[in-house]
């Protein structure tokens, strides 16, 4: 779906012939020489007077040839520069005529292009008087923060092992869990001047090859300057922008990611951002978590179905407070309208007003608590619940029913495990209120309908985002409202157009040698 | 771009436009009139009362009560709004109050409830009451250990008809009674003596004027005949002497009814119609003052049992017949079996049932004889 901007031609156009600006006066032929000094001038015109640019020059002991070793101070690893790359060189080593490193990931070029952006990504480059070729050596090591649990997505029962901001590392994490030669990775570059590595993760004998097509397309068609986190990629690639609806799931989780990798959807890496992109994402995955798997299914199957009612609650409560208490109030029980009537008697307000301040007043409530340091969010908190929950009843601004529907909202959005899908609902909360203020009960339907509309209309990856509702998919009914026992699940979901469904033998052990 | 814009401000401005808007009234801003009192007055009008809830914290009485005199009840509605604070409307009417005089007296007095039907925004199922009194009497009665008068009629109405010893008539309901010609309409009634107290049911004609009243005790009779009983209905009958070796006074036994199931069996011959009623009822003993032995003589007492309540039906059926009204819809099954012969009769089935033949059978089984021997 289209939709105009309001004010004038701001439109986002992909570049068309646009050239992108040159970075630096390098044209893509230039080579190096084989003067020492004549490429180390050069390096020097290139950068600039960056100043963590280091320059090692050096006599390489067993041939006696000038060289130098050129690096940026901070993207390297010293260790691995002292011991494995300076100490070979200017000792003693057996080899002639080789320039022998101890460093595993080495190579040779020759053309400018090349080396500035090795040397920019934290390899070292070494330069020979004579020789018109650099070596390159993988001596990289930057600020790295150590594995943590995942702080958006705590888990009880799961592993504690979050995705970091280093792409292997994040590879490295999920082959733990899938040490199989199927398990692909397709490699791309994003941005003009940040050079992002994106992996895209699959099962190469599982997943569908026309989305792992569509993925690849609309990265590489990509054409910004840096993509400096996962949101911005999955902004940039989803197939409508303009919904409330995140069609893209962000996990920080690889046991979450690799359990999406198995039933035959991609999972996109991105370099220097923890969050990696699930796709297609349907909307049911919205409301999984990855306790649901490892608490007992019975239960898992009571807190599915609690989400989905907390959903709903959480979508229209306030709205449908605004209209029995403007519009119908033949569904209110007598005995629990007299009770309303009491409270709201001494409001000076309409409910519409009331439940407006409210809910806005919870959403900064909630904001203030996200942004500040953790000492000072406590503050939040008891502002927050005692003296707008308390002393505004008491104050006689907001009746005390109100403050039991926020709490009661805030509440049931709280239980679902998504994010992006709890900031949804909290937007279309405010639009369904506005309706019911005008329409009421009639507004709601209304805006449920054409809620419900556009989420079959919506499409994750050019597959269905509301799959297994609609169209309807049974067999996918065992992972959405219910957590169906593991040993029945045996197929992968049809949602995921996976190629190769079959995922597990239908049995279960029953002891006994049975 | 023009175009979706030009789209756009088109649907916003039909969305604002959009009817529905007109009737948002904030609940605190409505007078609502929980009950509603019909009386006749002198004037071949009527005088309405009604009790409207107070939305104040520092209003001392909760209720207010208003009288007013008017032809109809939509114009008492307008004299009312002059009354009350907020909008007034009868969108959450719980009780509508009779009183026996306009049921009485007033011919075709069910037509001032018409605006009830054909108001689509007024409700169909607030329950009815035939009050044997002065309206004014109820509507000032306000005793100080009672909730509000429209929670307290409720829970009366409520009470006595789940322990079946009255009835629960809807408007929707009194509606069907009126113009079924196979059975004739039933009301709950009430009092006041030193309280306000539930007095029976009121039975009335074709006509929809007033019959006669059945007590609490009769009405339970009357729902095991119409098979709405709920479980659990207290019946307490005297035991004959001879069997339980007692003077009269200490004869007494309860039984509490477990199951009641009755069988309506219509024919018609020789100009006349003839039901044969078949109860049976399952009970459980839980009171008995005399020492009768229970194990060795209990198909007796399940006959003397039969006996006394078979007495109090057919006292009941005569009392139907005498002021010829069909509470039970005997007519019903007439209908249904016997239309032909029913059809002839339609237009008067009191006259009809008046003479009919009803001969009631009744089986009593104990299902329990209680805890102690």
């Amino acid at each position: 779906m289209k939709f105009p901007s309001l004010f004038g031609q701001r439109k986002y156009r992909p570049a068309k012939g646009r050239k992108p600006a040159a970075t630096a006066p390098l044209s893509s032929g230039e080579e190096a020489s084989d003067a020492l000094e004549e490429n180390l001038g050069r390096i020097r015109e290139l950068f600039g007077d960056a100043s963590d640019l280091n320059v090692r020059r050096l006599r390489i002991r067993s041939t006696g040839e000038e060289a130098a070793v050129v690096y940026l101070e901070g993207l390297t690893d010293k260790n691995a520069i002292n011991n494995n790359v300076l100490k070979p060189l200017l000792g003693e080593t057996d080899s002639e005529g080789v320039l022998s490193v101890t460093i595993g990931r080495v190579g040779w070029l020759t053309k400018w292009s090349d080396i500035v952006p090795a040397i920019l990504k934290g390899k070292s480059v070494l330069f020979v008087e004579g020789r018109a070729e650099a070596r390159v050596l993988g001596t990289e090591g930057w600020p790295q923060r150590s594995i943590e649990d995942p702080q958006l997505e705590a888990s009880l029962k799961g592993a504690h092992q979050g995705f970091v901001e280093t792409i292997e590392q994040n590879v490295a994490l999920i082959r733990r869990y899938l040490p199989h030669r199927q398990l692909k990775f397709a490699n791309l570059t994003v941005g003009r001047r940040g050079d992002t590595r994106v992996s895209i993760v699959y099962l190469a004998d599982v997943a569908n090859p026309e989305i792992l097509k569509e993925l690849e397309d609309r990265i590489s068609q990509l054409d910004v300057d840096v993509i400096i986190n996962t949101g911005e990629l999955a902004e940039l690639i989803e197939d409508n922008p303009y919904s409330p609806f995140p069609q893209l799931l962000v996990t920080e989780r690889p046991d979450a990611a690799v359990s999406q990798i198995v039933q035959g959807r991609f999972v996109v890496l991105v370099d220097r951002s923890p969050g990696v992109l699930v796709a297609p994402a349907p909307f049911t995955s919205f409301f999984q978590s990855i306790d649901d798997y490892s608490t007992r299914w019975s239960i898992a199957t009571f807190i599915r179905l609690l989400r989905f009612m907390a959903f709903f609650v959480s979508i229209g409560l306030p709205a449908f407070y605004i209209a029995v208490t403007s519009f119908n109030f033949e569904l209110i029980p007598i005995k629990l309208l007299l009770a309303i009537g009491e409270y709201r008697g001494s409001v000076p307000f309409s409910p519409f007003v009331e439940a407006i301040f409210m809910e806005l007043t919870l959403e900064m409530i909630r904001e203030a608590g996200v942004r500040l340091p953790a000492p000072v969010g406590q503050t939040v908190g008891i502002v927050g619940g005692i003296v707008i929950g308390q002393a505004i009843v008491q104050a006689g601004l907001i009746s005390n029913l109100m403050v039991i529907v926020v709490a009661f909202t805030a509440i049931a959005s709280f239980i679902l495990p998504n994010f992006d899908m709890v900031a949804a609902v909290r937007l279309i909360r405010f639009s369904l209120m506005i309706a019911a203020a005008m329409f009421g009960i009639f507004g709601i339907m209304i805006g449920m309908m054409v809620l419900i509309g556009h989420l079959i209309a919506l499409e994750s990856l050019g597959t269905p985002f509301a799959s297994s509702f609609a169209p309807i998919r049974f067999s996918d009914w065992k992972d959405t409202f219910i957590r169906a026992p593991l040993w029945k699940m045996g197929r992968r979901p049809e949602g995921s157009r996976a190629v190769q469904s079959d995922r597990q033998g239908p049995t279960r052990p029953e002891g006994d040698g049975r | 771009m023009r175009r979706t814009a030009f789209k756009l401000a088109l649907s916003l401005i039909a969305a604002v436009c959009l009817a529905g808007c007109y009737d948002k009234v904030d609940m605190e801003d409505v007078s609502f009139s929980l009950v509603v009192g019909i009386d006749a007055n002198e004037e071949n009008g009527i005088r309405t009362f009604t009790t409207i809830p107070v939305f104040s914290k520092n209003a001392k009485k909760k209720t207010q009560e208003l009288k007013v005199e008017a032809r109809t009840l939509r114009e008492s509605r307008d004299k009312f709004d002059a009354f009350s604070i907020g909008s007034f409307n009868g969108r959450k009417a719980q009780v509508i109050v009779f009183s026996k005089r306009l049921v009485q007296q007033v011919p075709d007095w069910f037509r001032y409830v018409d605006v009830f039907f054909r108001d689509g925004r007024n409700p169909i199922t607030p329950k009815l009451v035939m009050f044997d009194g002065d309206l004014e009497q109820l509507f000032r009665y306000q005793s100080p250990d009672q909730p509000m008068l429209p929670l307290m009629l409720i829970g009366m109405i409520e009470s006595a008809s789940s322990r079946s010893e009255s009835v629960k008539t809807t408007l929707q309901e009194l509606h069907r009674q009126m113009y079924d010609p196979g059975q004739t309409p039933y009301l709950a009634e009430m009092s006041i003596e030193q309280d306000a107290k539930m007095k029976g049911t009121a039975l009335l004609d074709r006509k929809g004027k007033y019959a006669a009243t059945l007590s609490l005790r009769e009405t339970t009779y009357l729902r095991m005949l119409q098979m709405t009983s709920g479980p659990a209905v207290n019946l307490t009958l005297p035991l004959p002497s001879s069997l339980t070796k007692a003077p009269p006074d200490k004869s007494w036994i309860s039984l509490v009814t477990e199951r009641v199931r009755t069988r309506i069996k219509p024919s018609y011959s020789g100009g006349r119609f003839r039901f044969d009623v078949r109860i049976r009822i399952s009970a459980s003993v839980i009171e008995k003052l005399s020492h009768i032995d229970l194990d060795k003589l209990q198909k007796q007492v399940e006959a003397a049992c039969a006996r006394e309540i078979r007495g109090k039906f057919e006292e009941l059926i005569d009392k139907f017949q005498a002021s010829a009204v069909d509470p039970v819809g005997f007519g019903i099954y007439a209908r249904a079996y016997e239309y032909a012969a029913f059809r002839g009769v339609k237009d008067d089935w009191g006259k009809a049932f008046s003479e009919a033949d009803i001969r009631v059978k009744v089986l009593v089984s104990f299902a329990d004889e209680g805890s102690v021997k």
